[in-house]
């Protein structure tokens, strides 16, 4: 191929040209104009239905093309454009080949006979839907918008909460079909430079040919391929995306996906969701203790009730032990196996509920789990401690703000439940102590995954274990080391006058 | 590569995971009564009956949910082997609530019969004891009442009985008082009332695992000031007036000290509480009413530890805590020196609450 054509001076040849590049289509509109005010040369605007704002073709090119009758002074004839077309931001292109990426991408390019260059308009629609709350992370406290599938949009978004010229922005296009737009955002003076440097390494390492969402870059930025646990995190809040970014994170755009990655993410970031830092910091570091809780209990609950009534039954309560062992009565399956099944029947139904139509859903929860659960247990099929410990750790599971760590370890409980039932407590034991060596072992974007905890920087669980009040948050997370570490001042915990009517007068 | 990879798969799911046991798979061992045969024991398991128990907690009221199996064998083991022989379900001894040991059983010592059960795989240390007074096996007998399985019904017994904590033993701690130097252990005597319920009637006591004999109804008194425990309330005739007070110990304070000479001086200070006022009486007659009541049953407690050479109150522990030397001494002849041991008692007694509210002092302006 060629590495570098430029666009014909004749415009004949010049709109073949541009026509071959861009693909025979019944939606590439080309309109043959003549510009009165360059001698009448005449000229083509070649651009893609649909994907242009149509009123601007008339508005922004045409009508001032034309309605300029009087021929320009020659020494002005040099940059005509600037006087004829001021209202549109445009560029000159004379590479062949970009010129027609920028046309795919909603620019109209207009070409005149005799130039040898064209000039790229930037009249795109930015056709997509409005800035809704994101409907997977509502939140009652906070700021209810959420980032759609434009970029432009989305950055604007996050400029409106970030006004400071320290705030970068690093474009690249990925995919080498779709030319994608990927943005890598950071605080110049809090962002490590070598996390940029290393951010920016694995983009460009990226060479694939579609890049539709930030789900697929993830996994191609990923620190650990193979691991089930996420190790970046994703976000449609522009607030949360402002506020890690004032911890020294990068954001990644990719446009056309809603959702924003946020790197460096360790596992308790998993755990806090914006609204923690807007609520009163006793609720959230309740809600946090919580959530925690939720998270050990969902991954270690139905291990331990199989681990417990097949190997320990010693340990369990007498009263809830006959319980168990009475309802068990007469079940046809082994606990580990019935535990299995119902997850298994759980996760379906939970998969179709989530595929159904709203207004199915509510027929499939009612059938799904009174009908099934219910004549299942009527029927001595399962026993009805099963469905509910089942139950219980589909409810924990879905404690966790963060859905991509939740569904990591609704994985996960699987082996853990082999283990159990295979090797009773010492298999859920080892298990557990496996799952933890891997969360100690893992590490994003060179930050340990358990950080704050292992390594332990006490100065950290500020924000981790607990939620502090925002006036002793007075530092940055040591998460990265970055320049400006001061959040805000010293002594910041508001107190009342000492002179009591002092307010008054 | 392959090939061990697949030996380890094999490795793993083949090795069967032998003490896998399905709840409903166990015939769980509720309360255990241990009897003596001609040639041997004979003991008697009571075990739940799931399917009673199942979906919704089910049953009516007054349905059987437990059945007793009996077997009988030349040693405890042997005879839990016919047992294991007579139950369709694998025997599961981690939730033992009671043992009941006849009082032939409890003469001879208890040691083989804890051992044996402290031997068994899961069991817990925290099985009450206790001494049946006749055949122990009957006691088992399922009863219609407050708890829907008999041997729960032992078990709150043993905790809300007035006497808890004083002579409610578990199985570890009658091994502990068993093996420590200065204390012998104690356990409550289980008998039927004349109506046929069970009830706790006294305490036996031991010398190390053999029991020596039955408290008699004032030494046991004297047992719980001695022990500080609060004991039943008593009634108190007033010197002046019919009627009569009722009391009950709140808090008692016991202190043992050994003098010179190796007198030991116990002291009792009690506060007690008037439950119950039916007659006047002045506050210092009260009190040293109640005192002298205490010492009496205290006293009826010591000369019965001097008797029998028991030391159930522990002041030999108490002489090994304050005197480590001396007790090393006096240790190997402990029991006999007991038998001879000079006590000094005192007892004070505060009176706490009136139930009326008003203080005595109003009391005594009009006789």
């Amino acid at each position: 191929m060629d590495a570098y054509l430029t666009v014909p001076r004749k415009l004949e040849h010049a709109v073949l040209a541009l026509q071959e590049r861009l693909g025979k289509a019944p939606d590439i509109v080309c309109r043959r104009l003549v510009i009165p005010a360059l001698d009448h040369r005449p000229a083509a605007l070649v651009y893609i239905k649909g994907l242009v704002h149509q009123d601007s073709v008339q508005t922004a090119i045409l009508t001032p093309l034309q309605d300029h009758g009087a021929p320009m002074p020659p020494n002005l004839i040099r940059c005509w454009w600037e006087l004829l077309l001021p209202a549109s931001p445009l560029e000159m292109e004379k590479d062949l080949r970009s010129l027609a990426t920028r046309v795919l991408s909603g620019e109209a390019a207009l070409l005149v006979q005799g130039e040898g260059r064209a000039l790229a308009i930037q009249i795109q629609d930015p056709k997509g839907r409005d800035i809704t709350e994101p409907s997977s992370e509502p939140v009652l406290r906070g700021p209810h918008e959420g980032f759609v599938e434009s970029m432009e949009t989305n950055l604007a978004l996050l400029r409106r909460r970030l006004r400071t010229p320290e705030l970068s922005i690093l474009k690249r296009k990925i995919g080498k079909r779709s030319q994608t737009q990927v943005a890598l955002v950071y605080l110049r003076d809090i962002a490590n430079p070598l996390l940029v440097q290393e951010a920016c390494q694995r983009l460009r390492r990226v060479e694939i040919d579609i890049l539709l969402d930030s789900g697929q870059l993830e996994e191609l930025c990923n620190d650990a391929p193979f691991s089930p646990l996420p190790t970046m995190r994703t976000t449609e809040r522009p607030d949360a995306v402002a506020a890690n970014l004032l911890e020294g994170r990068l954001a990644i755009f990719v446009d056309g996906s809603p959702g924003a990655l946020l790197v460096p993410a360790v596992l308790f970031d998993f755990l806090s969701p914006p609204e923690d830092y807007y609520e009163r910091y006793h609720l959230a570091t309740f809600l946090r203790w919580l959530r925690l809780a939720a998270l050990i209990f969902a991954l270690v609950n139905e291990p331990f009730y199989v681990a417990i009534t097949t190997f320990h039954q010693e340990l369990l309560p007498t009263v809830l032990l006959l319980r168990t062992a009475g309802a068990a009565e007469g079940v046809p399956l082994p606990h580990a196996l019935s535990v299995l099944l119902m997850d298994i029947i759980f996760e379906g139904l939970r998969e179709a509920a989530s595929r159904m139509p709203l207004a199915i859903g509510g027929t499939l929860s009612i059938v799904g789990g009174v009908v099934l659960g219910e004549t299942a247990v009527r029927a001595g099929l399962i026993a009805a401690d099963t469905v509910l410990v089942v139950g219980l750790t589909g409810v924990a599971a879905f404690a966790s703000p963060a859905y991509g760590a939740a569904n990591s370890l609704r994985l996960l409980r699987f082996p853990l439940v082999l283990a159990a039932a295979i090797f009773g407590m010492t298999g859920l034991a080892v298990g557990t102590v496996m799952v933890l060596t891997h969360l100690l072992s893992l590490r994003s974007f060179g930050v340990p995954y358990l950080t704050p905890l292992a390594p332990m920087n006490r100065r950290d669980w500020k924000d981790t274990l607990v939620r502090a009040p925002w006036w002793q948050m007075t530092t940055r997370p040591h998460l990265t080391r970055s320049g400006d570490v001061r959040r805000q001042r010293r002594w910041a915990r508001p107190r009342p006058p000492d002179d009591m009517s002092g307010g008054q007068g | 590569m392959r090939r061990i990879v697949l030996a380890l798969i094999v490795a793993v799911l083949a090795q069967g995971c032998w003490d896998r046991a399905e709840p409903r798979d166990l015939a769980y061992i509720m309360s255990l009564a241990v009897d003596r045969a001609e040639d041997g024991y004979t003991i008697s398991a009571e075990v739940p009956l799931l399917a009673s128990l199942g979906q919704g907690g089910g049953g009516q009221a007054g349905e059987r949910r437990t059945m007793v199996l009996t077997a009988t064998g030349a040693t405890l083991t042997q005879a839990a082997e016919a047992l294991g022989r007579l139950s369709p379900k694998r025997l599961h001894w981690g939730q033992l609530q009671a043992l009941i040991v006849s009082e032939s059983v409890a003469h001879e010592g208890l040691g083989p019969v804890v051992t044996f059960l402290l031997q068994q795989r899961q069991v817990r240390e925290r099985t009450w004891l206790f001494v049946a007074r006749g055949q122990a096996a009957a006691l088992l007998e399922p009863e219609v009442g407050l708890v829907s399985i008999p041997a729960m019904g032992l078990n709150g017994l043993a905790r809300f009985t007035p006497f808890h904590g004083a002579t409610v033993t578990h199985l570890a701690w009658f091994v502990a008082d068993w093996h420590a130097d200065g204390i012998d252990p104690v356990s409550p005597l289980l008998e039927f009332d004349p109506d046929g319920r069970r009830r706790i009637a006294g305490v036996a006591a031991f010398a190390n695992d053999r029991m020596v004999g039955a408290l008699p109804a004032d030494a046991l008194r004297g047992y719980l000031w001695l022990t500080r425990h609060r004991g039943e309330a008593e009634a108190i005739s007033c010197p002046n007036s019919k009627g009569s007070l009722v009391v009950q110990p709140w808090w008692i304070r016991q202190r043992t000290q050994i003098a010179q000479g190796s007198e030991v001086r116990i002291t009792v200070e009690a506060t007690v509480r008037v439950l119950e006022e039916r007659c006047a009486i002045s506050e210092e007659s009260l009190s040293r009413q109640v005192a002298e009541r205490a010492r009496r049953e205290i006293d009826a407690m010591l000369s019965w530890v001097h008797r029998a050479g028991v030391d159930a109150i522990g002041v030999g522990q108490q002489i090994h805590r304050q005197r480590p030397r001396d007790w090393a001494v006096v240790a190997p002849g402990w029991p006999r020196m007991l038998e001879r041991l000079p006590v000094q008692v005192r007892v004070d007694v505060t009176i706490k609450l009136v139930p009326a509210g008003y203080p005595f002092s109003d009391r005594e302006a009009k006789p």
